[in-house]
């Protein structure tokens, strides 16, 4: 198990404050190709139940397992009630004791899993180690097709872990305009702006994702029920570069359309003019093709998504709230950045 | 349990028909540690090299001795990287030709049972892999140590650094200057018809000839004294014997995991198993409502 508390980085970078650039390196920061499971919590609270919920991943599927929590969390806090230790599910594990027809690489249907052999268990001596092992019997083996089969195997077991996904929770209507994908401690802020727009009348929902690898069996699936996917996140687009191809293939299987667009964005702060590009951009797209959009957001966490959403144009509204919106805008102090975004969006 | 970092020595656990970890470069002291904690019943071994105990894993190593963990550590000296085909290793001599010090390495050598002694070892030995006899005594006494045991073994490479401790392997020399310690015995080395001894004078150890000193002047081995076995184990050839055997043996020293496993107990029998709310206040849901309705 691994708990990486994220701040900024590269190397020492911002000591003690806070960012989600840990996210590619948690998912393919290794040598050769060893997936893991990779959660994350939204909420200080919820930094119990990742936990929790990481230790019984890793011993059903027996695969390592990367929390990524991030400085936003770890120092902040929030009222939290203290679970009755026996009303939390079991987290069953079953050691192996018989000897007959036993091997080290032997695995269960359903997981993938190696059997668990306490060290000591009479008859049932083995060795495990790093080195590239055959599977079943456990033997040293440099032979390139089982090590093929070894790869395989390996990024099957995490891709299983899917199936101990619960369905995805929405945030808003299971349809409609915007869809806003986060993940990690930006909860609070994502659920705060989309319910703001949504008090203003606006067509947006929201997501968190905690489980970041795999990836919710179910979203695609919601992806494709929006028209267009902001994904904000405390780095300059990580999370965005997974979901963009997920829900490109979701389509393509079944609308046969390459729907999915992301712009490569970086900003140290948020530009409320981004959907007022987006959406020029958007005219050009007769089909109700989902769009994401990946952002760059710098920002304390709980500042930065409020201005943004004010500032969305509604596509079946007109000049009157447009003018609505810049209204809204010259009123941030990002108004004056806002040629710039947008000269900065044309060349992305 | 054997458990291993990376390297010739760390292939070691596939040679043995028990459970055996082969872990990370130079990380066995900490998976030992970790397996000791959860299962302190079990008799653990580590098995490392100069390399992955003393350059990749040497901070792993210092805290699993300062520590105490009750886990018996082979380390494999034979002053050279032979797995990855010959490179010098923390304990290679200094001028040393090797692939990666084509004019002689720059380093000076590393003394791993000094290292041992310094990061607070309770039990320190050293032997070497031609005399099995020896090397089985040894093992057997560190196996039997409890806490944490380290072992030197001067270990030949006979494809990337032949002849490694040839200073005990050749003949004439192995005489000049083996000296096998037992506790409670004056230190001595030499050939039988010629045996040396050592005297301190201050803090300094002097070889003298044993037939020219009165016996009671001679050093005797204490091997429950770490001073002394510090001194024992800066010794080494032309000026002084080899000293090999069992330098330092703490015994009744409290291990790691007893620590732990008390704490353990203790804030169990104390608090309750389960989270404790000693500390903690409830929210009520009406209460907060109320506050963020003003």
């Amino acid at each position: 198990m691994i708990f990486d508390i994220q701040r900024g980085g590269p190397s020492t970078g911002l000591p003690t404050k806070t960012e989600q650039a840990d996210l590619m390196q948690a998912l393919y920061g290794r040598n050769s190709e060893s997936p893991i499971v990779v959660i994350a919590p939204c909420t200080p609270g919820d930094c119990f139940y990742i936990a929790y919920e990481a230790i019984r991943i890793a011993i059903k599927y027996m695969v390592p397992v990367m929390v990524l929590s991030d400085g936003y969390l770890a120092n902040g806090s929030e009222p939290w009630l203290i679970p009755d230790v026996k009303t939390l599910p079991d987290i069953p594990v079953a050691f192996r004791t018989e000897t007959e027809g036993f091997a080290p690489y032997l695995r269960d249907a359903a997981t993938l899993a190696r059997p668990w052999v306490r060290p000591g268990t009479p008859g049932l001596e083995h060795r495990i180690g790093g080195i590239e092992k055959e599977d079943v019997t456990g033997n040293i083996s440099y032979d390139a097709e089982n090590h093929d089969h070894m790869v395989r195997t390996r990024a099957e077991k995490v891709r299983r872990v899917a199936q101990e996904i619960p369905p995805t929770s929405i945030n808003g209507p299971d349809s409609g305009e915007v869809l806003v994908v986060g993940w990690g401690g930006t909860y609070g802020a994502i659920t705060a702006a989309v319910e703001e727009a949504q008090m203003e009348g606006k067509a947006v929902a929201s997501i968190h994702i905690r489980h970041l690898n795999p990836l919710p069996p179910d979203l695609g699936q919601i992806l494709r029920q929006y028209r267009r996917v902001l994904v904000p996140e405390i780095n300059s687009g990580q999370l965005v570069r997974c979901c963009a191809p997920s829900i490109s293939s979701t389509r393509w299987d079944s609308t046969g359309s390459a729907a999915c667009r992301w712009r490569a964005r970086k900003s140290s702060r948020p530009s409320i003019n981004f959907w007022r590009q987006s959406s020029e951009h958007g005219h050009g797209y007769a089909r109700r093709d989902a769009e994401v959009h990946e952002e760059g957001l710098r920002v304390r966490p709980g500042r930065s998504l409020v201005p943004r959403l004010r500032g969305l144009r509604h596509p079946e509204r007109g000049a009157e709230d447009d003018a609505r919106a810049s209204a809204s805008r010259r009123k941030t102090s990002c108004s004056s950045r806002g040629s710039a975004a947008r000269a900065g969006f044309r060349t992305t | 349990m054997f458990i291993s970092g990376i390297g010739c020595s760390s292939r070691f656990p596939y040679y043995m028909n028990t459970y055996g970890f082969h872990t990370i470069h130079g990380r066995a002291p900490a998976l030992a540690t970790g397996l000791k904690l959860a299962r302190p019943e079990l008799k653990v071994f580590v098995v490392t090299g100069d390399g992955d105990g003393l350059s990749i894993g040497g901070n792993h190593l210092l805290h699993v001795l300062r520590r105490n963990v009750d886990v018996t550590i082979l380390l494999f000296n034979n002053r050279i990287y032979g797995l990855t085909k010959g490179q010098y290793s923390p304990t290679s001599e200094l001028g040393k030709v090797t692939k990666s010090t084509p004019m002689g390495s720059a380093d000076r050598p590393l003394s791993p049972c000094s290292f041992a002694l310094a990061a607070g070892a309770t039990y320190v030995a050293r032997t070497v892999d031609r005399n099995i006899a020896h090397m089985e005594e040894t093992l057997r006494s560190a196996s039997a140590h409890k806490g944490a045991a380290f072992v030197e073994i001067l270990q030949n490479c006979n494809v990337y650094n032949d002849l490694a401790w040839n200073v005990l392997y050749d003949k004439e020399s192995k005489i000049l200057h083996e000296c096998r310690l037992e506790h409670g015995k004056p230190i001595m080395f030499g050939p039988p018809d010629d045996r040396r001894g050592l005297v301190l004078e201050g803090v300094k150890p002097k070889v003298v000839k044993v037939k020219d000193v009165p016996e009671s002047t001679l050093w005797v081995h204490d091997s429950s004294d770490r001073a002394t076995a510090m001194l024992l184990a800066q010794l080494w050839a032309p000026d002084y014997p080899i000293p090999l055997g069992t330098l330092l043996s703490l015994e009744g020293e409290t291990t790691y995991e007893e620590i732990l496993v008390q704490q353990e107990q203790k804030a169990i029998s104390d608090r309750g198993p389960g989270i404790s709310r000693s500390s903690s206040w409830q929210a009520r849901p009406g209460r907060s409502a109320e506050q963020a309705g003003r």
